[in-house]
């Protein structure tokens, strides 16, 4: 499904003038986002990515522009990963949609 | 047990099209009665499914404040509760959904549930600009899992499945896809209620949709600003609220100078209003880029209104001939369709009338039987699998017969023996015809009983169609068989695979007989017959008479003439598009649809449109005067000649941006004579053809007073007569499409001025004097 789903992104890409909006990374979409491995979040490397995707994981959207700052705070090292994902788990807008994070270090697949 | 997931309208409580299906599907489940199943939804916070009451359904249905509606939800049931064989329907929005399909379907799939989709549309892949970032991020991953898990997707028009099926080739998707067109009812109860507004007592155009850049209600308001320069009388109401992302649009109409003196726009407009609305129009605009079905069109044809529309995606499924079509989505065309209908009083009356008489919308119930159908197992059928086939001819032609057996005895090893029909008089002479495998020789009076009697006078689509459903006369006639024409030669090896795959019968389409747009023969009449037959029913509309062999399951085959045998003596209609039409509608899981593979089908591509190019060659069409030599020669021979045409056809796609983008498309060409009038439309001002070939447009052509006259169209090239192109005009008011025809077969590389006329009794409405003229550009 992975490929099908690379594939899709791809097509809607070429139909959007090589624009498209960020969308889930592939590793992921097979988990629940109520029991989504943190180990996934936290195996992203790129900054602006592990943003992004914490977003989406986390609250099922995109990052806001108020935000955006993160991304850039990541890069200069002034937060920390794990308190990226801490803030927006502990937010209202989490909790109020019932998303969980899996903190088992190995998540059965 | 079947489980249909409503969780978005449980948590949204929106009330958009998709919503409105299922609300009319599931309603007529939960009254009939008819299927054990259970309506469920998801709670996100507490991660498990609720089953909601039937009758708590039906209440909230009928409630008046939706939103604040209470379900009244049964026992949960969690993911790991469903069970092998049970089925589980994604009828919602699911794409919004917390719960991913890229991880629900999997453990759904593992476990040997059977997953159901509806695909409503494909706007966000197709045309992801107007979509919602985060819709499409979601509507990527659930679309994924579903071509990678569904079952059975359903779509509400062919245009849809098309689409979904292109993007599977272009993704690379392996699995088989089972899919089935289900259109959606569109009849709605006309309760006109006490609701006043000011406006209803004007003559208003009418356009209902959300404001949003993918709807282009910009063009109407710039048409309009022309038009109310001449009408003085016309407003333009728009009903519907502002979308995402068409700031520019929303300003541009705020500050317009007409507004709320003639141009109203209303954002907040009841059902009950907008339905005195739809009553009270004048005329109905509806300027989508892209539709999944279209129910506007269909909502606005109900109410017997002239609706104007672009002609894209699924528009003409839904619109057909009722509606009026901007094809190009140009200035002039909107324009000059809204002036004609704004100053021939005649006209709009007669089209008034039209839709009045005709125009039936797809029903809910045809709705529900179907999807009933596709849940039901097979209605009891399986295919049956013999190892070997009974071959089927009906002929009359013994060299044709010899020819083509021959061809059978080298390629097709599971013969089981031949059997012919024909005459009398040839029964004698087609004994002599020799084969490896057993010859039967039917007489044909034998099977046609009472039928025989005056059967040399019928045409010759109705022979075919009598003599076919007659077949069921044979005594010895296997439950699944192989009918054929004596000209349809296998050019290679064929194994049963080719009839039957994966425990279905295969089954060949060569066109979509909605776009079938020839009137000059009675196989033409047969196809225009068999289309309102069929679309009266709610079946698919794919055109089966691929002029190849194709197997027949005679228990369905059955049941098809015995519903659709008499209809057949009084139209010409085709045994093979009835069939397989039927049988698919019927038995979803019984049948592969597959793209045809006949060499010379047609015999030249000047013959139609090409709408389905096959991507191999495995039978022929024969005639002898088609090009002879190897497999390799033929089929070379045979893309040479196709290839321009299929240029052609690139041209005009790639033109049609600029008809659009600089107007270049008149916007309706007007013939009259007497009280007689022709009206023709979606004619651009140049078209490019390659040399050598015929140019084939479609267009639209209005027809008024002139029932069963002789009408064609013709036109002078350079003031010379070129060629015609027949109408079929049965009754005082026509409006249906065409295939123009402009020949380039002498034409040099150069460029020729056409003026466009129409000829009535084979008199000229205008001659040289005709002002329609258009610039064809020959290229090499």
């Amino acid at each position: 499904m992975k490929d099908i789903y690379k594939n899709l992104i791809s097509l809607v890409k070429k139909n959007n003038n090589g624009k498209i909006c960020y969308v889930d990374n592939k590793n992921g979409i097979e988990f629940p986002l109520f029991d989504f491995p943190l180990f996934l979040l936290l195996a992203i490397d790129d900054e602006e990515e592990f943003v992004n995707e914490c977003f989406v994981k986390i609250l099922d959207r995109h990052i806001n522009e108020g935000n955006l700052h993160l991304i850039d705070k990541l890069k200069k090292k002034k937060v920390t990963k794990e308190k990226i994902i801490s803030i927006l788990y502990s937010s209202k807008e989490c909790k109020g949609k019932g998303i969980n994070l899996n903190f088992d270090k190995k998540v059965k697949k | 047990m079947i489980y249909f997931d409503i969780s978005i309208i449980d948590k949204a409580r929106v009330n958009t099209g998709i919503q409105r299906v299922a609300k009319e599907i599931l309603k007529r489940f939960i009254v009939k009665n008819e299927i054990v199943f259970k309506i469920i939804s998801y709670n996100e916070i507490e991660h498990i499914y609720k089953a909601i009451d039937n009758e708590s359904f039906l209440d909230f249905l009928v409630c008046k404040y939706q939103k604040e509606y209470k379900f009244k939800y049964l026992e949960e049931i969690n993911i790991k509760d469903f069970k092998k064989n049970d089925i589980f329907f994604d009828i919602d929005a699911y794409w919004n959904s917390l719960l991913k399909r890229s991880y629900l379907y999997k453990i759904l799939y593992e476990k040997e549930i059977k997953i159901y989709n509806i695909v409503h549309d494909l706007i966000p892949i197709k045309f992801p600009k107007y979509a919602f970032e985060n819709t499409l991020r979601n509507f990527i991953i659930n679309l994924a899992a579903t071509y990678k898990y569904s079952y059975l997707t359903i779509f509400p028009s062919r245009s849809t499945e098309k689409d979904y099926l292109e993007i599977a080739k272009q993704i690379g998707v392996t699995n088989k896809l089972n899919t089935i067109v289900i259109k959606w009812g569109s009849e709605i109860t006309k309760n006109i209620s006490d609701e006043k507004h000011f406006l209803l007592n004007e003559k208003y155009i009418l356009f209902v949709g959300t404001l949003e850049p993918r709807k282009n209600q910009y063009l109407l308001v710039k048409v309009f600003e022309e038009l109310s320069l001449k009408y003085k009388d016309i407003k333009l109401v728009l009903i519907g609220k502002e979308g995402w992302n068409n700031e520019k649009f929303i300003s541009y109409l705020k500050n317009h100078e007409l507004l709320n003196d003639k141009i109203f726009w209303l954002n907040n407009v009841n059902d009950s209003l907008l339905i005195k609305f739809y009553n009270n129009a004048y005329i109905n605009v509806y300027l989508s880029e892209y539709e999944g079905f279209g129910l506007p069109i269909a909502e606005s044809l109900n109410f017997n209104n002239i609706t104007i529309t672009s002609r894209n995606s699924s528009m003409y499924e839904v619109g057909k001939n009722f509606a009026d079509y901007i094809k190009y989505n140009s200035f002039n065309e909107l324009y000059e369709i809204l002036n004609l209908y704004l100053e021939d009083s005649e006209l709009y009356n007669s089209k008034k009338q039209y839709i009045k008489q005709n125009y039936k919308p797809y029903n809910w119930d045809m709705t529900y039987q179907f999807i009933l159908n596709s849940l039901r197992k097979k209605g009891n059928l399986n295919v049956i699998k013999n190892d070997k086939l009974q071959f089927v001819f009906i002929s009359i032609d013994k060299n044709n017969l010899i020819g083509t057996i021959k061809e059978i005895d080298k390629n097709i090893s599971f013969v089981k023996e031949y059997i012919i029909v024909t005459k009398k008089e040839f029964i004698k002479d087609f004994k002599t015809i020799k084969s490896k495998n057993k010859i039967s020789i039917i007489n044909e009076n034998n099977i046609l009983g009472k039928y025989a009697e005056n059967f040399e006078k019928r045409d010759h689509v109705s022979k075919n169609w009598i003599l076919r459903c007659s077949l069921l006369n044979i005594d010895f006639l296997d439950d699944e068989f192989i009918m054929l024409d004596d000209d349809n030669r296998p050019l290679k090896k064929i194994n049963i695979e080719h009839f039957i795959k994966d425990n279905k019968y295969n089954a060949y389409y060569f066109y979509d007989l909605l776009e079938w747009n020839c009137f000059n023969t009675d196989y033409d009449i047969g196809q225009h017959n068999m289309k309102k037959i069929l679309d009266n029913e709610g079946y698919e509309l794919l055109s089966y008479s691929s002029h190849k062999p194709q197997i027949i399951n005679k228990k369905i085959f059955k049941e098809m003439v015995d519903k659709y045998f008499q209809i057949g003596l009084k139209l010409p209609i085709d045994e093979w598009s009835m069939y397989f039409n039927y049988a698919i509608s019927t038995y979803p899981f019984l049948f592969n649809k597959i793209k045809y593979d006949t060499l010379n089908w047609p015999s030249h591509p000047s013959n139609w449109i090409q709408m389905y190019i096959p991507n191999k060659y495995e039978f022929e069409n024969f005639y002898n005067t088609n090009f002879q030599g190897t497999y390799d020669e033929k089929i070379k021979q045979k893309q040479k000649e196709l290839l321009l045409y299929l240029e052609n056809q690139k041209l005009d796609e790639k033109n049609s941006f600029y008809y659009k983008k600089y107007n270049m498309v008149h916007g309706s060409l007007v013939y009259k004579k007497d009280n007689k009038k022709i009206i023709l439309c979606n004619i651009p001002y140049f078209l490019y053809a390659k040399k050598g070939t015929w140019k084939k447009i479609s267009i639209n052509y209005k027809a008024l007073n002139l029932a069963n006259q002789d009408v064609r169209i013709g036109y002078y090239i350079n003031e010379n007569m070129g060629a015609f192109t027949n109408l079929k005009i049965n009754d005082n008011f026509i409006d249906d499409i065409s295939e123009f025809n402009v020949s380039c077969g002498s034409l040099q590389e150069e460029i020729y001025n056409i003026l466009i006329d129409v000829f009535i009794d084979n008199k000229p409405v205008y001659g040289l004097n005709s002002k329609y003229l258009i610039k064809l550009i020959v290229e090499k």
